[in-house]
C-alpha cells in the first residue's frame, strides 16, 4: 500500500513539476523576446556603392554602443530600458541581395524594425520585405520619387525630396550677394535632374537668373562643348550635380584647361577622390553636405560617433543622414513605448523632433522628411561648414576664377 | 616501292558523317613527279589537307621520309620540308611580291639562313619564277598568271623537299600551260619531289611518272600513266567526261 | 557660330579623337590578327589607369614616367591573357572559336569590373592624377597643354606601331597573319605566337590610353565597357584592316561629339553611332576598309 501511494505521489510530483516548467517556459518565451531591441538592415560593404558607405557599419555599431552605455532605450509600456542590437548584412550594392537579406532579417532574425540601405534603388527592393512582414522601415539615404509611387505606410524617409538639395546653397548666395547669374549642369539621371531643377527654381525664387541649364549623359567624356557654351553665357556661379567622381573630375579638369573661371563653382558631390584629383584647384569649391558646425548635444554626439567609426563627417557626407536616422529610431521607440510594430510605425510617422538645435524633422503625407544638406567649402583639402548663414557668409570666399 | 619519300597508310577523313577519305594508302617515290586525278569530290584536296596538317586525318598515318608526321601542326610540317599551293590562290594581298616570298624564307625553313643567304635565295627564287621585274608590286595588283607564279615562289621559299601543287594549271591559256609544265619540270630537276592534283589530263599525264586515281574517297588505281588510262575502273569512273577521254587517247 | 568657338571645338574634337584612336588601333590589331573581339580591352585600360595612379601616388613619380613603366607591363598581361584564355579555344572550329573567344573576353570584362568595384585599395577605386600644365592661349583659342602632350605621344606610338609592322620581321609576320592566316601557317609562321604578340601590343596600347585617361580625366570601375563599345564603333567605321581608317574614325567621332555636343550634350554622344550607320550605308566596308 505504501509503495503504491509513494509511486503515485512521485508520479504526481513529476507531473506537477513538468506542468510548472511548461507553464514557466510558455510565460518565459515572450519575456525572452522583450530583452532587447533588435534592428535589422543592410549596408554596402562591397560593390559599386562601398566607396561611399564603407564606415557606416562601424558607425551603426558606435551608435549601438553609445545607446547601450546608457542602459538602452526606455520603453514606457515595459517600464524599463532595453538594450539595442543591430544586425547589418552586406547587400553588395545589389537590390536582389538586399531583398533576400531583409527577408532573412524578418523571418530568421525576427527584428523589430528595419533600417534602410544606401541608395534609392536598393531601398526600393528592400521595401518589399517590410510591406510583406509588416515591419516598420526607417529609410535612410533614399528619396527618389519612385519610392513614393505607391501608398505604403510601413516606410518613411528622413530626407526631403531631391529638389531641396541645394536650397540652403541658394539661400547662402542670397545672403552673401556678389553673384547674380547661375549655370547649372547635371548628369542625366533621375536624382541629379531633380536636384538640379530644384536649385534652378530656388535660385529664381531668390531673384537670380539662370543663364545656362543642361543635362549631359552619363558616359560623356569630353565636356569641352558644354564648357564653351557656358563660357559664352558668362555665369557668376557654376553648379555641377553628378554623383560619380570621374564625371565631376572630368568636367573640372577640362573647365580648368579651357579657361572657365567663374566667381564660384559648386560641386554638389566632392568626396575625397575629387579633392585629391584636383589638388590645389579644389580650394574654395562650394559643396553641399549633411553637416554643419555647432555645439548642440546632437553635434557633439555625431562627431563622437564618427570618430569612433574612424572618420570625420565631411569625408563621408551621408553619415549625417545615417545619424539622423538613428535619432528618428530612438524618437519613435521612446514615443511608441513598446516593440509593437504598429505603434512604432505610427510613432515614426508622427515625429516632430528637433535635431541639431534648429532642424525640425517631420514627415509629409507621402513619406518624405525634411533633411536637406548644408553648404560647405573646401579649404586646405577638407570641407569647412558654411552654416549658419551669418557665419557662412563671413567664412566663404569666392573662388574668383582661381584654379 | 622501296624508301618512298611520302607514304599514306589507310588514311581516313570524316566530316560530320561524311567519309571523304576511306582507308587510302599510297606512296610517292623520291624525286618523282606524281599526279593525283579523280572526278570532282573524289577527295584529292582532302588528301592534301591530311598530308599538310590543315585537316589532319581521322585515322591512318602519314609518313614523310621515314618519319610519322600525322597530326603535326602545319607550320612544323612546313619546316620539315613539305609545302603546297592552293586551288584558290591566296597570297598576302597587302604585301609586295618580295615580302610574300620573304615570309617563307624567314619562317618556313628547316635551318635558319643568314641575312646574306636570305637575300640571295630570295632573288634566286624570284628569278626562277620570273617575278624579279614585278618584285615591288603589291600582290593584289598581279594578273592571274603572275599570282600562280607567286604561289609557286612562296612554296619554294621554304626550301621544301616535297611540293604539293593543287591545280596550278587550271585557268591558264594553252601557251601558259606549256610554260607552267616547263616550270614544274625545272622544279623537279632541282631535286624537289612534286605531287600534283590536276584536271588537265594532258598536263598530268605528260608530267607524271606515276599517277594515283581517287574516286569517292578511295584509291581505285595507281601506276604509270599508260597503265592508269587503260584501267577499266578508272575509265568507268570517268565515263562521259570529255577531257579524260581526250587525255586517255595517247 | 563664332569662328573662335568653331576653331576651339575642332581642336577639342581632334585631340579627343586622337586619344580614342590609340586604344582603338590596339583593338583593331587584335581583331585583325586573331579574329577575336577583345571585349575586355576597356578593362585593361581601366586597370592600367589605376596602377599608374598607384605608382604616381605611392612612389611620387612623374605621371608620364609612371605610364612609361606601367604600360609595357600590360604587354605581358595581354600576351598571357591570349595564351591562357584564348589559345585553349583554338582547337575548335573557326566560327565556334571566334564566338567562344569573344564571349570569354566579355566574361573577363564583367568579372574585372565587378572585382574592382569590390576592391578598396585606399578607399574607392575612383582615381585621378592631380596634375596641371598651364594651357597655351592663342588669342581666344585655348590649347590644353596636357592634351597636346598626350596627343603627341599617341601619334608617336601609332607611328612606332606602323614602323614596327613595316620594317621588322615580326611585323611582317603580323601583317601576313592578318591577311592570310592559313597561308602564314603553311609558310611556317607560328600563328599562336603572333596572336599573343598582337594581344600584347594591343593591350599595351590600351594601357597607355588608360594611363592618359587617369592623367587628363579619371578612372572608375565602370568606364571599361562603354569605352570598348565606342572603340568597336570606331573600328567598324574606320574599316577593318586599316589603321589609318581607325585613326580617321576616331577623329571623326571626336569631332562629331565636340561639334554636336555644343548644341546638345546628349545628342553629342548619340551622333557617334549615327555617323557609324551613315558611313556604313555609304561605304559598307568602312571608310578605308579592305
Amino acid at each position: 500500500m505504501l509503495n503504491k501511494s509513494c509511486s503515485l505521489s512521485r508520479l504526481g510530483v513529476a507531473a506537477l513539476a513538468l506542468m510548472a516548467s511548461l507553464l514557466a517556459w510558455a510565460i518565459a518565451t515572450p519575456v525572452q523576446a522583450q530583452t532587447e531591441i533588435l534592428i535589422g538592415g543592410t549596408i554596402a560593404q562591397s560593390g559599386s556603392l562601398q566607396g561611399i558607405v564603407k564606415p557606416f557599419g562601424a558607425l551603426g555599431q558606435a551608435w549601438v554602443d553609445d545607446v547601450n552605455s546608457r542602459g538602452g532605450i526606455y520603453l514606457s509600456k515595459l517600464g524599463r530600458k532595453l538594450p539595442v542590437r543591430m544586425i547589418l548584412y552586406d547587400d553588395q550594392s545589389e537590390p536582389p541581395t538586399a531583398l533576400k537579406q531583409y527577408e532573412r532579417l524578418a523571418t530568421v532574425d525576427k527584428v523589430h524594425l528595419f533600417i534602410g540601405p544606401f541608395s534609392s534603388f536598393v531601398t526600393n527592393a528592400a521595401m518589399q520585405a517590410s510591406i510583406k512582414h509588416k515591419i516598420p522601415f526607417f529609410m535612410v539615404e533614399a528619396n527618389d520619387a519612385v519610392l513614393f509611387e505607391e501608398n505604403n505606410n510601413w516606410r518613411a524617409t528622413g530626407l526631403a525630396p531631391a529638389a531641396w538639395e541645394y536650397k540652403r546653397v541658394a539661400e547662402l548666395y542670397k545672403r552673401m550677394g556678389g553673384a547674380s547669374t547661375f549655370a547649372v549642369l547635371s548628369r542625366d539621371n533621375l536624382h541629379e535632374r531633380g536636384a538640379a531643377q530644384g536649385f534652378a527654381d530656388e535660385v529664381k525664387r531668390q531673384g537670380f537668373t539662370v543663364v545656362y541649364k543642361e543635362e549631359a549623359p552619363k558616359d560623356i567624356k569630353d565636356f569641352s562643348s558644354i564648357i564653351l557654351a557656358m563660357k559664352g553665357k558668362n555665369p557668376d556661379v557654376v553648379l555641377i550635380e553628378a554623383l560619380p567622381p570621374p564625371w565631376n573630375i572630368g568636367f573640372l579638369k577640362q573647365a580648368r584647361e579651357l579657361g572657365l573661371n567663374p566667381q564660384d563653382i559648386v560641386v554638389g558631390h566632392t568626396p575625397i577622390p575629387v579633392i585629391k584629383g584636383m589638388g590645389e584647384s579644389a580650394e574654395n569649391i562650394v559643396s553641399s553636405l549633411y553637416m554643419f558646425d555647432g555645439d548642440t548635444p546632437d553635434h557633439l554626439r555625431f562627431a563622437k560617433l564618427c570618430a569612433a567609426a574612424g572618420f570625420e563627417p565631411w569625408q563621408y557626407s551621408e553619415s549625417g543622414i545615417r545619424y539622423r536616422a538613428y535619432r528618428r529610431i530612438e524618437d519613435a521607440l521612446e514615443r511608441a513605448g513598446s516593440l509593437d510594430a504598429d505603434e512604432i510605425r505610427i510613432a515614426m510617422w508622427t515625429t516632430g523632433m528637433t535635431l541639431f538645435g534648429e532642424e525640425t524633422m517631420k514627415h509629409d503625407h507621402e513619406g518624405y522628411g525634411t533633411d536637406h544638406p548644408y553648404p560647405t567649402q573646401v579649404k586646405g583639402g577638407k570641407h569647412v561648414s558654411l552654416w549658419p548663414l551669418e557665419k557662412g557668409a563671413a567664412t566663404h570666399q569666392y573662388k574668383m576664377g582661381k584654379w | 616501292m622501296s624508301d618512298p619519300l611520302l607514304q599514306g597508310r589507310a588514311l581516313v577523313r570524316d566530316f560530320a558523317g561524311l567519309r571523304a577519305l576511306n582507308a587510302v594508302s599510297f606512296e610517292v617515290a623520291r624525286g618523282s613527279i606524281t599526279g593525283i586525278i579523280g572526278p570532282n569530290g573524289a577527295g584529292k584536296t582532302t588528301l592534301f589537307n591530311a598530308i599538310t596538317g590543315d585537316y589532319p586525318p581521322t585515322a591512318g598515318r602519314v609518313i614523310f621520309d621515314r618519319r610519322d608526321i600525322t597530326g603535326l601542326a602545319p607550320n612544323r610540317i612546313c619546316r620539315l620540308g613539305i609545302s603546297r599551293t592552293y586551288q584558290s590562290v591566296r597570297p598576302f594581298l597587302g604585301l609586295s611580291v618580295m615580302n610574300n616570298v620573304r615570309i617563307g624564307l624567314l619562317y618556313g625553313r628547316r635551318e635558319a639562313l643568314t641575312r646574306g643567304e636570305q637575300e640571295r635565295e630570295m632573288f634566286a627564287i624570284l628569278d626562277f619564277m620570273q617575278l624579279r621585274a614585278i618584285a615591288d608590286k603589291r600582290a593584289e595588283e598581279l594578273i592571274p598568271l603572275e599570282r600562280k607564279r607567286l604561289e609557286l615562289a612562296r612554296a619554294l621559299a621554304t626550301g621544301p623537299r616535297l611540293v604539293l601543287l593543287d591545280e596550278v594549271i587550271a585557268g591558264l591559256t594553252p601557251t601558259e600551260i606549256l610554260s607552267m609544265m616547263e616550270t614544274i619540270r625545272a622544279i623537279n630537276a632541282r631535286g624537289i619531289t612534286v605531287l600534283l592534283i590536276e584536271h588537265v589530263m594532258k598536263a598530268v599525264m605528260g608530267l607524271s611518272s606515276e599517277v594515283i586515281v581517287l574516286h569517292h574517297g578511295e584509291k581505285i588505281a595507281q601506276g604509270d600513266p599508260a597503265q592508269v588510262s587503260q584501267d577499266p575502273a578508272v575509265i568507268s569512273a570517268y565515263l562521259g567526261q570529255a577531257d579524260l577521254s581526250a587525255g586517255l587517247r595517247r | 557660330m563664332d569662328l573662335a568657338i568653331l576653331v576651339q571645338l575642332l581642336i577639342n574634337g581632334i585631340l579627343l579623337g586622337g586619344v580614342y584612336a590609340m586604344a582603338a588601333v590596339g583593338l583593331s590589331l587584335i581583331f585583325g590578327v586573331s579574329g577575336v573581339l577583345n571585349l575586355a580591352h576597356g578593362e585593361f585600360l581601366m586597370l592600367s589607369g589605376f596602377f599608374v595612379y598607384v605608382v604616381y601616388d605611392r612612389l611620387g613619380l612623374n605621371p608620364f614616367l609612371a605610364v612609361a613603366l606601367v604600360a609595357p607591363c600590360f604587354f605581358v598581361v595581354g600576351y598571357l591573357f591570349e595564351m591562357g584564355l584564348i589559345r585553349p579555344l583554338a582547337l575548335r572550329k573557326e566560327h565556334v572559336r571566334l564566338a567562344s573567344a569573344t564571349l570569354v573576353t566579355l566574361g573577363v570584362a564583367l568579372i574585372v569590373e565587378d572585382a574592382t568595384s569590390f576592391a578598396s585599395l585606399g578607399g574607392s577605386f575612383e582615381k585621378s592624377v592631380d596634375i596641371f600644365v598651364p594651357t597655351l592661349v592663342l588669342g581666344t583659342v585655348f590649347l590644353p597643354s596636357l592634351k597636346l602632350v598626350i596627343f603627341a605621344v599617341v601619334l608617336a606610338l601609332i607611328a612606332a606601331l606602323f614602323l614596327f609592322l613595316k620594317y621588322t620581321y615580326i611585323g611582317l609576320a603580323v601583317q601576313a597573319v592578318t591577311q592570310n592566316r592559313r597561308g602564314a601557317v603553311l609558310n611556317g609562321v607560328n600563328t599562336f605566337r603572333i596572336n599573343a604578340i598582337a594581344f600584347g601590343i594591343g593591350t599595351f596600347m590600351a594601357a597607355a590610353a588608360g594611363g592618359f585617361e587617369v592623367i587628363h580625366s579619371a578612372v572608375a570601375p565602370d568606364i571599361g565597357l562603354p569605352l570598348t563599345l565606342k572603340y568597336l564603333s570606331i573600328i567598324v567605321m574606320g574599316g577593318l584592316g586599316s589603321f589609318a581608317g581607325v585613326a580617321l574614325g576616331g577623329v571623326i567621332i571626336g569631332l562629331g561629339e565636340a561639334l554636336v555636343g555644343f548644341y546638345n550634350p546628349a545628342w553629342g554622344q548619340t551622333v557617334a553611332y549615327l555617323l557609324l550607320v551613315a558611313i556604313l550605308l555609304v561605304r559598307p566596308k568602312g571608310l578605308l576598309g579592305k
